[in-house]
């Protein structure tokens, strides 16, 4: 008989900072007109952010051309690796305090799932497929070298926008907010770096350096750029010199919600439990994205649910708040499934053994089923 | 026998397939996913229970169920992620005694390489198949397991929204757009390949001979 549930937790944050999640295509930024040009055109250049298209929301304008709307997000896999960090950051402090020790390739497993890149994913008998479903870590995030499925479906987060609302797994915690595109959520940040021994400032510059070798410098830069101008001028590759550069970044505007889901299949509770940990985990460290030294990407959690969902009906249920808010540490609410989950997961993690770690690791069937024995 | 239509709606783009997907494919999967949900023993085994007619040569067999077909819509999207391993997380690691030896890593191969990925993506108003149904009841109840098509799953893409069943007759002859055994007399724009003929599809063990549909 088995005692497995789905659950979504839901969370929704709003930026208390701009964010900004490297999309791999550049833009252009215009100073003069103020104008992002998504992805070739002139001005200085600039990273974009993450979007998505709503080709499902797409319109024709009178002359006959389509507008797809795009919007930011924050990538799913963005957010799976901090789940997949915060849960095992967990486990290492549980092993830590009790002096165990893995090797690093089980470490490997625990952090990105993959112990090398030998993969022996034909080797999962049935056997070790209930091995890893009784294990709340690996059952919820998978991998190793068995490249086990995850019971978990952690989604991309979607803006919480009329236009959004229907990408959701479950439905939006607070308000939809009025928002209809990347103009109204977006803005260019300028990113400056600067050369202060070329500019020669520096209160204590000409003391520490030395003005022979200031004068030396600026020979030498001079030189240089001419030297590159000139091949410039020739149509011949020149090359970068100055340090002094001035990018555009594309960021997502403070104040702007986003819904984070997770879905997960609980074979244990610890398995509901570890999940909840590792996203209590998330919303303290309050940081997604690039430029966190800048101060970019912090966030708080602005609403948070726990859902039952029944996947006869694929109907949801409300259970529970799940976490009190910012000024707590986002303490767990009180609730009998919640305390449960918390409960059962703390207990997996003060007893993770680094022998099945390391069977997971090496793909070592014949202690899994020796360890199997065991827990049976 | 039930001649049936399965529209499916989703609610994100999903992974645009570089194969045609087969309608019992997602139904073998569904299968699998409810038995392990119910705690079966060997789930694997029920992939194949998913109540469609069998196509019976003298070869081989296949399922009465069709290939899907896609409603897409607007401009493919290339869905770009990568895969990091933080030099600081194994330097903290080996500090704090967590290791027990020195760890190696190095971005640029082995365990610890950093990736770059990329799949398209795509939306799509509905996804349809047909297929010749034998027990209704073990049809219907799979099919709020088929949560998403396509891959990257657990990245929540092709995530099914809701799904429609229609008595179809079309379905009689619409379900043999799909793979067949070589020797069927159903057969109509097909052409020799390889391929599987039941799930899993992916498995290249399964491949063989087959009588694929060419449009």
């Amino acid at each position: 008989m088995s005692h497995a549930k789905k659950y979504v937790i839901a969370v929704d944050i709003l930026t208390t900072s701009p964010m900004h999640i490297t999309a791999i295509e550049k833009g252009a930024y215009d100073p003069a007109t103020q104008r992002l040009v998504r992805y070739d055109g002139n001005g200085i250049g600039c990273s974009l952010t993450r979007t998505q298209s709503l080709a499902h929301n797409s319109r024709v304008l009178d002359t006959g051309a389509i507008v797809t709307p795009q919007v930011p997000v924050i990538p799913a896999s963005t957010v799976a690796g901090k789940l997949r960090r915060a849960g095992t950051d967990l486990l290492a402090q549980s092993l830590i305090q009790r002096k165990l020790q893995i090797s690093p390739d089980a470490y490997n497993v625990l952090t990105s799932g993959m112990a090398n890149t030998e993969l022996k994913a034909d080797e999962k008998t049935p056997e070790v497929l209930r091995m890893a479903r009784r294990d709340a870590f690996l059952s919820i995030f998978g991998g190793t070298s068995f490249a086990l499925a995850a019971h978990s479906i952690i989604a991309e987060g979607w803006p919480i926008l009329g236009s959004t609302v229907s990408c959701l797994m479950t439905e939006p915690i607070g308000d939809v907010q009025p928002f209809t595109g990347l103009l109204d959520m977006t803005e260019v940040l300028p990113i400056v770096r600067k050369n202060d021994v070329a500019d020669m400032e520096g209160k204590f510059l000409q003391d520490v350096v030395g003005f022979e070798n200031l004068v030396t410098y600026a020979q030498a830069e001079g030189a240089s750029r001419a030297d590159s101008k000139a091949k410039k001028a020739a149509k011949e590759e020149g090359k970068k010199t100055d340090l002094r550069t001035l990018n555009g970044m594309e960021t997502v505007k403070t104040g702007v919600a986003f819904a984070l889901r997770v879905e997960v299949t609980s074979f244990d509770p610890s398995h509901l439990g570890l999940m909840l940990l590792s996203m209590q985990s998330f919303l303290r460290d309050g940081q997604v994205g690039g430029k966190a030294a800048r101060g970019f990407g912090r966030f708080v959690a602005s609403g948070t649910r726990l859902y039952e969902v029944d996947p006869a009906t694929r109907t949801t249920t409300v259970i529970a708040s799940l976490f009190d808010d910012k000024s707590t540490g986002y303490a767990f609410a009180d609730n009998p499934v919640v305390d449960e989950a918390v409960m059962a997961a703390q207990d997996y993690v003060d007893s993770i053994s680094p022998q099945l770690l390391e069977a997971f690791t090496k793909a070592d069937a014949k202690t899994l089923k020796m360890l199997s024995k065991e827990v049976a | 026998m039930t001649p049936v239509r399965v529209t499916f709606s989703l609610r994100t783009p999903m992974v645009i397939p570089y194969t045609d997907k087969h309608l019992d494919a997602l139904l073998s999967w569904a299968a699998v996913q409810k038995a392990e949900f119910e705690g079966h023993d060997d789930p694997w085994t029920l992939q194949h229970d998913i109540g469609v007619e069998k196509h019976e040569c003298s070869q081989a067999w296949c399922f009465k169920a069709g290939l899907l077909t896609f409603d897409w819509v607007g401009e493919r999207n290339q869905l770009h992620y990568i895969k990091r391993s933080k030099l600081e997380d194994y330097a903290d690691a080996h500090m704090d005694g967590l290791l027990d030896r020195r760890p190696a890593f190095d971005a640029g191969r082995g365990s610890t390489k950093a990736g770059s990925y990329f799949a398209p993506t795509r939306w799509v108003k509905s996804v349809t198949g047909f297929a010749v149904v034998r027990d209704m009841h073990r049809f219907e109840e799979l099919l709020p397991w088929v949560t998403h098509i396509g891959k990257l799953r657990h990245k929540d893409y092709g995530a099914v929204s809701s799904f429609s069943v229609d008595i179809d007759p079309a379905a009689m002859h619409l379900w043999s757009q799909r793979n067949l055994p070589p020797d069927s007399d159903q057969a109509t724009r097909h052409v020799p390949a390889a391929g599987a003929l039941a799930s899993p599809y992916w498995k290249r063990e399964n491949h063989r001979e087959v009588l694929a549909f060419a449009e």
